[in-house]
């Protein structure tokens, strides 16, 4: 830290330090200018306009007229939206729990001195690496009623086999399954991160002290993952909330609803209907700052309740 | 590290169940994908359905290329992909330097609002977004799906990391010889930061391979579309063709399946130690 004291100095030197320290702005200013350029132009103006625009009736083209709050107001009194809004819900509870858990319990697994598993962990990220858009096509093809694998093999076990995209009752589970697949992998990944950074003397100490297996699990890995864990569950809530690509490629119809009578609806498909298809870009952006308020105060409340059950070192 | 939890053989033998079903679970959805590219339009939608091909039908890949476009669609991806990935290396590079290892009022205050603008879910963008392309005239074209997104707060922060944990000797020693930052940049800082830039680019390539709801918005002409919305436009003109949806969904995904094999370690080490992934 050199430059971080020129008073001390004797006057010439201190000169030329400041000069440095000049020079050094000058230069960070250089090389952060493409990021500044983009954060502007690319982030904080259309922040700014999206925030005007929900307040106003734009449609795809023309000039828009302020309206006031009634894009918001019309929110909460559309069906859609509150369809749009339960769906998000129950798909994010959902989801929540399958992508997380088992991806816990592969990764205490994995965390074993076993052979094969760089191999496994490989085999397990695969559909986290493989296109969303291509993926959900593969499990349109087998889940389809008819001719699907899934069925198929639901069949050869004995049993009825599920209408998944064909019935609204099943809309939902189907795109839960297809994202949990995907993503169990993904969170394997830090669930198994967290796990190595917990030290082994821990798990020696208490061995000696008699704790059983299953103590040890409880009384030092869950405390000591507990960082990881709400790591993994804080992301998996926020991009389970913005869900897309799934729904669409797997429910969207020729007349435009997202699974059979909007079953696969959650917001961010809505908000793409309305600004898109219907023109509603006023009322589009209404539903984005909606979701926008969601997202931070689900994850306020995540941040508050973490600190119950959330142990720092 | 000693096994802590499978202590017994039949509790190994359990795990190795365990692992083998979910194993076949993420995998076997791929071979059945890649074997029923090859069938004829009939043998897919058989039931029961066939695991081999009756006969192999390589022309159906040829089929798929010429229609949508989806061969144009596929050279349009590379290039999106390939300039985007450049784009996030020199930026993050040059921000994450700057944020790392040069002095300048309230550097940690942008850094963190910088890292700020994940938190702003995209769909609050999207709108705006198209009106700025409307006004830039980029509608419709691949300017909008490449220059806007360039520029990376998960990436920057990738590379500060990376650049903080550099030892400070080695730039002091070259500022003493007169070296100027950018110098110091290119020819230290660059060649130590390769695994931190391999980790980047793997990232950048899935975030660009695959995007799909900009494009959708965006593109229209079906020779400017990318593969994502190539495959849709499969599935909604050509639904009864499953062994060409298939085929489409093999050269998707295939790409992305060979730069994983290749840069795994890159992929994993990047989510374990950053935990980010993303924009």
């Amino acid at each position: 830290m050199a430059n971080q004291a020129p008073a001390a100095l004797p006057a010439p030197t201190a000169r030329r330090l400041s000069g440095r320290r000049v020079r050094q702005w000058i230069d960070a200013f250089g090389m952060l200018l493409p990021t500044i350029l983009g954060v502007l132009i690319f982030f904080l103006v259309p922040l700014a306009i999206s925030f005007y625009l929900s307040f106003t009736d734009a449609r795809l083209f023309g000039d828009p007229n302020l309206v006031g709050l009634n894009n918001y107001q019309r929110a909460l009194s559309d069906p859609t939206f509150y369809r749009a809004m339960w769906n998000t819900a129950a798909f994010s509870l959902v989801t929540l729990i399958v992508s997380t858990v088992p991806a816990l319990l592969l990764a205490v697994i994995l965390n074993e001195r076993i052979a094969g598993r760089t191999f496994f962990r490989a085999v397990f990220f695969i559909p986290v690496v493989a296109s969303v858009v291509g993926v959900t096509l593969l499990w349109r093809y087998l889940l389809n009623v008819d001719f699907g694998f899934v069925n198929y093999a639901i069949r050869l076990l004995g049993f009825e086999p599920i209408p998944w995209l064909t019935r609204p009752e099943w809309g939902l589970a189907s795109v839960i399954l297809v994202f949990s697949w995907k993503t169990i992998g993904y969170n394997m990944v830090i669930f198994l991160a967290g796990l190595q950074g917990v030290p082994p003397q821990l798990y020696e100490a208490a061995s000696l002290d008699g704790a059983s297996r299953w103590q040890q699990f409880l009384y030092i890995t869950v405390p000591m993952l507990s960082p990881t864990t709400f790591f993994v569950l804080v992301t998996t809530l926020i991009n389970c909330l913005q869900v897309f690509d799934v729904p669409i490629a797997l429910g969207l119809t020729r007349s435009n609803t997202v699974g059979p009578a909007d079953s696969m609806l959650t917001i961010v498909p809505l908000l793409w209907r309305e600004a898109f298809i219907g023109g509603r870009m006023g009322y589009a952006s209404a539903l984005a700052w909606l979701l926008f308020v969601i997202i931070l105060l689900l994850t306020f409340i995540q941040f508050r309740m973490s600190r119950r059950w959330v142990h720092y070192e | 590290m000693a096994s802590l939890i499978l202590r017994r053989p039949w509790e190994k033998l359990l795990a190795y169940v365990v692992l083998s079903i979910t194993g076949f679970v993420m995998v076997f959805p791929f071979i059945y994908m890649v074997l029923s590219s090859l069938k004829p339009s009939t043998e897919v939608v058989q039931v029961p359905p066939t695991l081999w091909p009756s006969e192999i039908r390589w022309s159906n890949y040829v089929e798929v290329l010429n229609i949508v476009p989806l061969g144009t669609q596929l050279i349009n991806t590379v290039i999106v992909t390939a300039l985007v990935v450049l784009g996030w290396v020199i930026t993050s590079v040059l921000a994450g330097y700057a944020f790392a290892r040069l002095e300048f009022p309230g550097r940690e205050f942008w850094f963190g609002a910088y890292l700020a603008t994940l938190m702003v879910p995209f769909a609050v963008l999207i709108v705006p977004m198209y009106r700025l392309m409307l006004v830039f005239g980029w509608v419709d074209r691949l300017e909008a799906l490449i220059i806007p997104w360039l520029f990376t707060a998960y990436g920057t922060f990738l590379l500060r990391q990376f650049f903080m944990s550099v030892p400070k000797d080695l730039e002091d020693a070259a500022l003493i010889d007169g070296a100027s930052h950018w110098g110091i940049l290119f020819r230290i800082f660059l060649p130590l930061a390769r695994p931190a830039i391999a980790t980047l680019a793997t990232f950048a390539f899935l975030y660009a391979w695959n995007s799909f709801l900009w494009p959708l918005i965006i593109i229209s002409s079906p020779a400017r579309k990318v593969v994502t919305q190539g495959l849709v436009d499969l599935q909604a003109l050509y639904a009864a063709r499953v062994d060409l949806i298939m085929a489409g969904s093999t050269l998707a995904i295939l790409p992305t399946l060979i730069v994983f094999l290749f840069a795994q370690r890159y992929f994993i080490e990047g989510i374990a130690t950053s935990g980010l992934a993303g924009r």
